[in-house]
Order: structure tokens, then C-alpha cells, then sequence
């Protein structure tokens, strides 16, 4: 099953204390990040109390009640990724992945309500905003690569751990044991009296191997936003909407090793190329109160989302020998998921599955200095803990990976801070935010290690009919990614990887009434 | 010595001042761009886009002659109606709703229906062909003086005073102290004194309340049939009153609330003995010449 070797994937943050299976994409669909309207990200999108912003559709829908003029907007992002990789005794190692993505688009139509004599109403209810919008919140484009010399074992042993359990006779085809079986890394225990048991194809005690990885990665994930806010009093903004949740990723992933040592074994290279898709849809709602003019609070609920998620990926190894092997003998032997239809080209394969991401409830303060600029805060309460993997391809129910979400993950506070400063038309933002790593096992120290952090610079212009934006994200984020992990021994490398992410971001809006 | 480093230091302290001065305005007028931005917007700025779009919309009615206020703006009680700046009294005529079937201009020739009223064969079938006659009177604007033919003044400026202020000012009249407009019809008919009344009713700039003539411009072409449409949609209590104010002897109650309130008023009326109702009691040729007392232009009123 395509699950049971998900642990080769990347692990964000301490996978290792984790059953590694499921988790990373666990982590992936509730990490959000910031992005979407390019307006909001130059102040870290503490967007919540401030409102009148796209963002507003995603964050806080009471926000799209301040927009009055009816407008299309549209941003691109472009995305770069430097990731620096440790892997056992190796130096620091570098790679990057750099792609441009929509960052947001869509439409917002706004209804000025007006009296019996066509008078444009000022007190009550006076304006509805309808709006359809897409604002883009985590990147997944990467690069990684590391590479160390391993002397406590070898990716062969790990096939074989994922064999073990099935006849040698009667594998399952599309499994990850399989395909070692088929290119000779692996072995049957036939001369111990197991057919179910197998062994790596190097036998000697000692190991001393040379393994490389590299994956690269991209897609986004993002929420189309669908709804309708409205203005009651110039003092209270309300929305309400459905959010859909979508994201895609592709990942390319090699695992290279080469053998030092004097056997009938010389390397392989293991490829895994997957595409990933989730979609789910949810509600979400919000409001933001005037105090005064110049004092805002906000506070605003997007309920849990059960996201649909579908997997499919090919798999192959390529296994070297120093001699011939097999039947025809021969010194590479390439293994393959199957080919089902017969046309000669690997099939894709597809695994199902849901996952239920928590809900999130923001509490906003902002400060507006007259026309001059403003002041935000943003904490976002998130509790990973309710998360959950249900079935759909199979019976699979997920009990670990579940649990492990239940028990060793906790609740956090995701904090955002923003700024504006109004200049005539142009407009200087800036921003900051801290979201904490919801790992609750490690002492505080080493949990530091793993909290993400986004520094954000904005350029506005703003004109009557339209608007223009700039903004720069610079975020930091470590993580550790282990290859694979011998249940037996409990033995495992990780790689250490340090992830310095740079977005740039052009967005406009325009005015269309 | 001392003194020119006393008179630097002031004019440093002057332009330091100054600068600051003209910096702070200029801050306060650039950062007034926030009022269109939905975060900065303030209720004072939605009640002051609210007052801005009112005033918009009724000035595009008006220009349309569609507005419903109309009546109102020449009233007293309505008086900041009548501020509309325009660069001439046609303008102001095409604004207040009434000039709609003087449309076409000097270059469109006879494309409009309604040119025809300026072919001097169409006016009346008099031609102001007397410059004795007619230039000596006043020094009244005379749109259809010298080869404009087939133009319509109102629309092309042609010898508009207004246009070219210099024609206010002559050896017959220095100073400007009536309105210029209000002879031009009467000339260009051949009839030299409006205040008589005589023919008015071929004048669609002077108003004579005690004659009204629905097929002035001809058969259904009576130029306040769309106006009273529009009239008659919007408050007739209201309009009732003002119209039983002005119009001096009118037994006709045509405050009904009828879309054709006109076509039905303008039947009735056929002898007529009954009030010209288009431009309302406030007409503008009537005000310029009786309220303003000759001081102001036409169409004007203080505000």
C-alpha cells in the first residue's frame, strides 16, 4: 500500500517521535502559511480588525463589508526556496526551487443601499458586498538535496522491512517490498525456513554506504471564497461564506545509494514521483466592531474542513550490481509499479483518503491613526489535535496516525502583526509573524527550533479606479526529514534542513463601478 | 553687517516657515486620498459619498432632462439646485432639461429632426433679414447672426456672449444689464421688443405665463411633452402646490399623477386661455428679468 511507505516523505518539523506515516500530510494541509491579497501580505496579513481587503474573504469575512466599490483583482506571486540540508556527518548542503503561482484573483461586487428617493443610505444597513475570491496561503515549492555516508544500514534493509509479512509468492504488486523483491535487493529467508521474511541483499554485518537524496517540490494551496458581508452602521461589519479549501503538490523524489563495500551489490536509486490533490469545503464567518473611528476588534471562525485528498504516483528502483543477477542475468535490473493495461508505460497509481482539519478562530485588534496608517494584531487560535485521517480506498482506519495527531501534537496561537503608513497615494507596510510549532514533547528550547516566522514588506499606490501592491515575504522554517526508519532497530538518520523562503508579490485591483 | 545677517536669518526663518506651511497642506491634501480607501473610509466619508452621489445623480438627470427636481430647482426654497457653473447660458439651457430638442450642431447639418427650427425657412418662414430693424434694439444676442445657418447656437457658441464675453460690452451697452439672450428670438423672428409679449409664444426662452401654446414647434413636436412626463412621477402633492402658487388663474388640476399629465393638459388647454405649464412658475426669464432686476444673469437666483 502507497501508505505504508509514506514515512520516505518529508517529515515537517520532529517526525520522528511520530509515526511518520500520514503525519506529513497531516502537517501539510493545516500548515497555512501568509499570502494571498498582495495588499494584506505586506503587512503579514493582519488583516482581521483592519478589513476592506480581499483578505478579508479568507481571515475575517466581516472585513469585505467596508468594501464599497465593486473590483477585480488579481496578484502573482513568485516563490523561491533555499533549503540547507545536514545528513549524518555531511556539511551543509544547499538547493533552491524557485516558480511563479497565482497568488490571488477574483471578483467582489458591492451594493450600495439606497432609499425611496434613490438616495444613497448612510445609517442601517447600507451596503452588501457579494464576492467570489481565491487567496493563495502556502507554498510548497522546494528543493532539497543532502547526501552522507551511512555505516549503520542501507535502503535495502528498509525494502526488506517492507516486504516482511508478505509470501514471496503472493506480493502485493503495487507495494514498495515488491519492487525490491523484483530487483534483487531483497530476499526471501527461504534457507532459514521463512517464505514471509526477507533479508537485504548485503549481508555483511558491516555497512558502508553512500546515500543521496533529492526531492523537489511544488504546488500551492490556497481558499476560494465564496460569500456575501454587509455594513450595518458604519459600526459593524458581519460576513459569512463558504470557504473551499484546495491545494496541489508535486513531488519528485530520488534516493541514491552507491555501496562501498566489496559485495555483489553496487547501489540503487529509488524514484517516486506523486501528485497530490485535496479539496474540502467548510463555512466560515466573522465580524469587526468600530469602537470609535480609530478602534477596531474583530473576531471571526472557520469551521473544520474535511478535505478530500487523492493521491497518485508511480514508483521504480533501479538496482546495479557488480555481477549478473537474475534470470536473465543481468547487472541493472530495473523494478517498476505495474503496468496495468499493458501499454508499455508505468501506470499511475491512485490512494484516497480524507482529512478533517481542525477549525480556527481569530480574535483582531487595529488601530487606525486617522488617514495616516494603522497598527494590527492577529492571533489565531489552532488546535491540531482535532485533525483526523478517515478512509476512503480502503479499510485503512488510520489508528496510529491518528492517535499520534491526538496525543503529541497541541494547540497554538498564531500571531501576526502588521503596519501601514499612508504617503498621499503610495503606501509603506510591514509585517511580522510568528507561528509556533504545535509539537508538544520536546522541551521548549528545541521546540524554538521549529516555530516558522515570516518578515514582510509592502509597497502600495493607490489611485481612485485602482490599486497597485508589492510586497516581500521573507519567512524562516526548519525541519528535519528522515529517508526511512528500521522499525526493528529503531535506527534512522535524519537530515537537518533549514528552509529560507523569499516570495515576491504583484497584485492590483480594480475598480469596476 | 550685522543687519544683512538679521534680514538672513528672517528669510531663513520665512522660507523655513513657509515650506513647513505649504508641506503640512500638502500632507493634509494627499493624505485625504485615504478617504476613498475602504480601511480609512469614516462614516463622515460614507455620509459625504452619499451627499457627492445625490449630487452627481440629480446632475446627470438634469442634464438629461429627466430630473424629477426640477421644478424645484428654480424655486426659492430649492435655490442651491441653481447652482450649476456653465460656460454658457445654453449649456445651462441643455442642463436644465429643456434644451433636449435643440440638439445637433453646426456640422451635422439637417441630420436632426429638430434643425429644422434653425433653417431661417423654418423659422416661422421669417427670416431676420432687417439689420437696421434688428441690431438697433439692444445688443441682444443674435444666434443666427451672420452665416449661421443651419447651426444650432445653442450648441455651437457661435456669437454666444458668453462664449466671447466681449460682446456683453458695446457701444449700446457698456455694461451688461439684462440678459442678452432674451431678445434673440424675437430678432431673429423680426420682432423687436419681447417685453410686449407679442409672439412669445414662438420664444422658447421667455416665458409668458398667460400664453400657452402646445403646438408652438409644431405639430407633436411640443418640446415640454418628455418634460412633463417626467413632472408628473414624482411628488404631485408637492408640485400641486407650487403650480397653484404660480400659475395665475389656472383652473386645470393636472396634478393627477398621470404619465401624460401634458398630452392631457395640452388638450384641454387648446384655447389658450389656460397657464403654459413647462417651465414652471420659477422660469428663468421671468426671474432674471424681475427678481435679479436686471443684475444677475438669466436663470440665476442668489443662493
Amino acid at each position: 500500500m502507497y501508505k505504508k511507505s509514506w514515512c520516505f516523505a518529508v517529515l515537517f518539523s520532529i517526525l520522528n517521535l511520530v509515526s511518520a506515516q500520514g503525519n506529513t500530510e497531516a502537517f501539510r494541509y493545516f500548515n497555512q502559511g501568509i499570502g494571498g491579497s498582495t495588499k494584506s501580505l505586506g503587512s503579514a496579513n493582519a488583516f482581521g480588525a483592519v478589513g476592506g481587503d480581499v483578505i478579508s474573504a479568507s481571515i475575517n469575512p466581516g472585513g469585505m463589508g467596508m468594501i464599497r466599490k465593486s473590483q477585480l483583482n488579481f496578484g502573482l506571486n513568485i516563490h523561491s526556496n533555499t533549503a540547507q540540508a545536514q545528513y549524518i556527518t555531511n556539511a551543509m548542503q544547499g538547493d533552491g526551487n524557485t516558480g511563479i503561482g497565482l497568488g490571488h484573483a477574483g471578483l467582489i461586487v458591492s451594493i450600495l443601499k439606497r432609499d425611496d428617493k434613490n438616495r444613497l443610505i448612510t445609517e442601517g444597513l447600507n451596503n452588501l458586498t457579494f464576492y467570489f475570491n481565491y487567496n493563495r496561503h502556502s507554498d510548497y515549492r522546494t528543493g532539497i538535496t543532502f547526501e552522507g555516508n551511512n555505516t549503520k544500514s542501507s535502503f535495502t534493509d528498509y525494502l526488506a522491512e517492507q516486504a516482511n509479512g508478505q509470501l514471496y509468492t503472493n506480493m502485493n504488486i503495487n507495494s514498495l517490498g515488491y519492487l525490491g523483491f523484483q530487483s534483487y535487493l531483497i530476499e526471501p529467508k527461504l534457507l532459514q525456513g521463512y517464505d514471509d521474511s526477507f533479508a537485504s541483499l548485503i549481508t555483511s554485518f558491516n555497512t558502508n554506504v553512500r546515500q543521496k537524496v533529492i526531492i523537489n517540490r511544488s504546488g500551492s494551496a490556497g481558499d476560494y471564497n465564496l460569500g456575501a458581508a454587509g455594513n450595518f452602521n458604519n459600526k459593524f461589519y458581519f460576513g459569512m461564506g463558504l470557504i473551499i479549501k484546495s491545494g496541489k503538490m508535486k513531488e519528485s523524489f530520488t534516493f541514491e545509494e552507491r555501496d562501498f563495500a566489496d559485495t555483489i551489490y553496487s547501489g540503487m536509486t529509488y524514484n517516486q514521483y506523486l501528485e497530490t490533490a485535496a479539496s474540502g469545503a467548510g463555512l466560515n464567518l466573522g465580524g469587526i466592531l468600530k469602537l470609535t473611528e480609530s478602534f477596531r476588534i474583530g473576531l471571526s471562525y472557520a469551521s473544520a474542513v474535511r478535505l478530500a485528498v487523492t493521491d497518485r504516483y508511480t514508483r521504480s528502483i533501479v538496482a546495479n550490481f557488480d555481477r549478473p543477477v537474475g534470470n536473465p542475468p543481468r547487472r541493472v535490473i530495473t523494478a517498476t509499479t505495474p503496468d496495468y493495461n499493458f501499454d508499455n508505460i508505468q501506470d499511475t497509481l491512485v490512494y484516497k483518503y480524507k482529512f478533517g482539519t481542525p477549525s480556527r478562530t481569530n480574535i483582531s485588534l487595529a488601530y487606525i491613526i486617522k488617514k495616516s496608517g494603522f497598527i494590527s494584531f492577529d492571533a489565531e487560535y489552532f488546535k491540531p489535535t482535532g485533525s483526523k485521517f478517515f478512509p476512503v480506498s480502503d479499510n485503512y482506519i488510520f489508528s496510529d496516525e491518528n492517535n499520534a495527531l491526538r496525543t503529541e501534537l497541541k494547540a497554538v496561537w498564531n500571531l501576526r502583526f502588521g503596519g501601514e503608513f499612508v504617503l498621499g497615494k503610495y503606501r509603506l507596510r510591514a509585517g511580522y509573524a510568528y507561528y509556533p510549532s504545535y509539537q508538544k514533547s520536546l522541551a521548549p528550547a528545541e521546540l524554538n527550533n521549529f516555530n516558522r516566522q515570516f518578515y514582510t514588506l509592502g509597497f502600495g499606490y493607490n489611485e481612485k479606479n485602482y490599486t497597485f501592491s508589492a510586497a516581500m515575504v521573507i519567512n524562516r522554517m526548519n525541519e528535519v526529514f528522515i529517508p526511512y526508519q528500521l522499525r526493528m532497530s529503531n535506527n534512522f538518520h535524519q537530515s537537518r534542513i533549514k528552509n529560507s523562503g523569499f516570495n515576491l508579490q504583484f497584485g492590483a485591483t480594480l475598480n469596476i463601478n | 553687517m550685522r543687519k544683512i545677517n538679521s534680514i538672513f536669518k528672517d528669510l531663513i526663518f520665512v522660507c523655513f516657515a513657509s515650506s513647513l506651511v505649504v508641506s503640512c497642506t500638502t500632507i493634509k491634501s494627499i493624505s485625504s486620498d485615504a478617504s476613498q480607501d475602504p480601511i480609512y473610509a469614516t462614516a463622515k466619508d460614507l455620509k459625504s459619498e452619499a451627499r457627492l452621489d445625490e449630487i452627481a445623480r440629480n446632475r446627470a438627470q438634469l442634464s438629461e432632462g429627466k430630473s424629477y427636481e426640477m421644478g424645484k430647482q428654480s424655486a426659492n426654497n430649492n435655490g442651491r439646485y441653481d447652482y450649476m457653473p456653465a460656460t454658457s447660458y445654453a449649456e445651462r439651457f441643455n442642463r436644465t432639461g429643456n434644451g433636449f430638442f435643440l440638439t445637433g450642431n453646426c456640422n451635422t447639418g439637417c441630420g436632426n429632426s429638430n434643425m429644422n427650427n434653425f433653417n431661417h425657412n423654418n423659422f416661422q418662414g421669417q427670416r431676420f433679414s432687417n439689420p437696421h430693424f434688428g441690431m438697433s434694439f439692444g445688443n441682444g444676442f443674435n444666434p443666427m447672426f451672420g452665416n449661421n445657418i443651419n447651426c444650432n447656437p445653442w450648441q455651437s457658441g457661435y456669437n454666444d456672449p458668453w462664449m466671447q464675453y466681449q460682446m456683453m460690452q458695446n457701444i449700446n451697452s457698456p455694461f451688461f444689464t439684462y440678459n442678452p439672450y432674451m431678445f434673440s428670438f424675437s430678432l431673429l423672428n423680426g420682432y423687436y421688443d419681447p417685453w410686449m409679449m407679442q409672439y412669445s409664444s414662438f420664444n422658447p426662452y421667455f416665458y409668458n405665463p398667460y400664453f400657452y401654446n402646445p403646438n408652438q414647434f409644431g405639430n407633436n413636436n411640443n418640446p415640454f411633452f418628455s418634460t412633463f412626463n417626467n413632472v408628473a412621477t414624482t411628488n404631485p402633492r408637492e408640485r400641486i402646490i407650487e403650480q397653484n402658487t404660480y400659475n395665475l388663474g389656472s383652473t386645470i388640476n393636472y396634478g393627477n399623477n398621470k404619465g401624460n399629465t401634458t398630452f392631457e393638459r395640452g388638450n384641454t388647454n387648446s384655447s389658450n386661455t389656460g397657464t403654459r405649464g413647462g417651465f414652471d412658475a420659477n422660469n428663468r426669464a421671468q426671474r432674471s428679468s424681475g427678481n435679479n432686476g436686471g443684475g444677475g444673469h438669466q436663470g440665476s437666483t442668489k443662493r
